[in-house]
């Protein structure tokens, strides 16, 4: 019987412990549980600063190709020297098609920016609204780098006065 | 004859199959107990292991990137010390050139009735440029219908006035180029 008793006894022990164990397992879990909350918080920022070393990679590789896109931009769009003809001849016919004869045209050479040479381009021109519009149409067409910089219409009985300042950049 | 037993036995006689089911319950229900702990633990262990690797994984490849943006940012800095004022000429050329005078021609058509005549107009290519022009209308109904569709371009109304045969006035006016 006393053997018996032990014998429970000892069962009832290990039971406690078992009991006591298994309780502290849970606890420690929802301990780690509650520590990997913070280890998740250290993942978070990793991600945040992986995003913005994605968008500093990117404005990185922008101004790479920036060079390039400048010497593009410029031979495709600025005049050089030997085109200012070009534009001189293709001004002269857009007027022309236009019906309109400028009394006189003016050019002011203006400072240099990147080596590239801004010149003003100045005329006076009379003629149907109809033409000055088409005039002006056909101009801001044209992709090379010029552009109408102010223009002023006055409307007289059958005609439209327009002085036109045009702004011409050219590459040295 | 009723037959008589007598016990001897110093202790209580012990019921065999209740001390054996007792036991067994006891014995399961720490079985049990324990299997639940060690689930946990491993459970737990594993998942903690894991995770170091990660860890140990994502700080290797932070130090990486971190000295990765270094350079790169000191490299855009320099890069930013030579193009940047380029790059913004560049960019105001693109600007002015975009900047459509026949757009503003088309909306002035489009927002003068037949019955007001503009005799002067002044465009000047500029983001934040102002169209000043000087018109005569008709009648006073024509004008009213013009300011109103001017009103929502920051429209500024000077000098208005009245002759014998129309109503003249100074107008100026802010007006985008529309998104392409």
């Amino acid at each position: 019987m006393k053997k018996n008793k032990l014998v429970v006894l000892a069962l009832l022990v290990l039971l406690f412990l078992s009991a006591a164990g298994c309780l502290f397992s849970f606890v420690y879990v929802s301990f780690k549980d509650l520590s990997r909350q913070n280890r998740l918080k250290i993942f978070q920022d990793f991600k945040r600063q992986e995003k913005e070393s994605q968008v500093l990679e990117k404005e990185y590789r922008d101004w790479q190709k920036l060079p390039g896109a400048l010497q593009k931009f410029r031979k495709d769009n600025i005049l050089s020297m030997d085109e200012f003809a070009v534009f001189r001849r293709d001004l002269d016919s857009r007027l022309a098609a236009n019906q309109l004869q400028p009394p006189r045209i003016d050019f002011t050479f203006g400072n240099s920016m990147d080596n590239i040479k801004k010149i003003s381009v100045k005329f006076s021109l009379e003629g149907s609204y109809r033409n000055l519009k088409k005039f002006i149409f056909d101009m801001e067409l044209k992709s090379k780098m010029y552009f109408f910089e102010s223009l002023e219409l006055s409307a007289n009985a059958a005609t439209v006065k327009g002085a036109f300042t045009l702004e011409v950049y050219l590459g040295e | 004859m009723r037959k008589i037993y007598y016990n001897l036995a110093r202790t209580r006689k012990i019921d065999t199959r209740a001390f054996a089911l007792t036991v067994a319950v006891i014995f399961l229900a720490v079985v049990l107990f324990n299997s639940i702990t060690i689930f946990n633990l491993a459970r737990q262990q594993r998942q903690s292991r894991d995770e170091k690797k990660e860890i140990r994984f994502a700080a290797l490849k932070l130090e990486g990137l971190q000295q990765k943006t270094l350079r790169q940012q000191k490299e855009i800095d320099v890069w930013k010390k030579t193009w940047e004022q380029k790059l913004a000429f560049a960019n105001s050329l693109i600007e002015r050139k975009c900047f459509s005078f026949i757009f503003r021609l088309n909306f002035l058509e489009k927002v003068c009735s037949s019955g007001i005549r503009i005799t002067q107009l002044s465009i000047v290519n500029e983001p934040a440029g102002r169209m000043q022009m000087t018109i005569n209308a008709l009648a006073q109904n024509e004008l009213l219908g013009l300011y109103k569709k001017l009103l929502p371009y920051d429209l500024v109304i000077a000098n208005e006035n009245q002759t014998a045969e129309n109503y003249q006035t100074n107008l100026s006016f802010k007006i985008k180029d529309e998104k392409k």
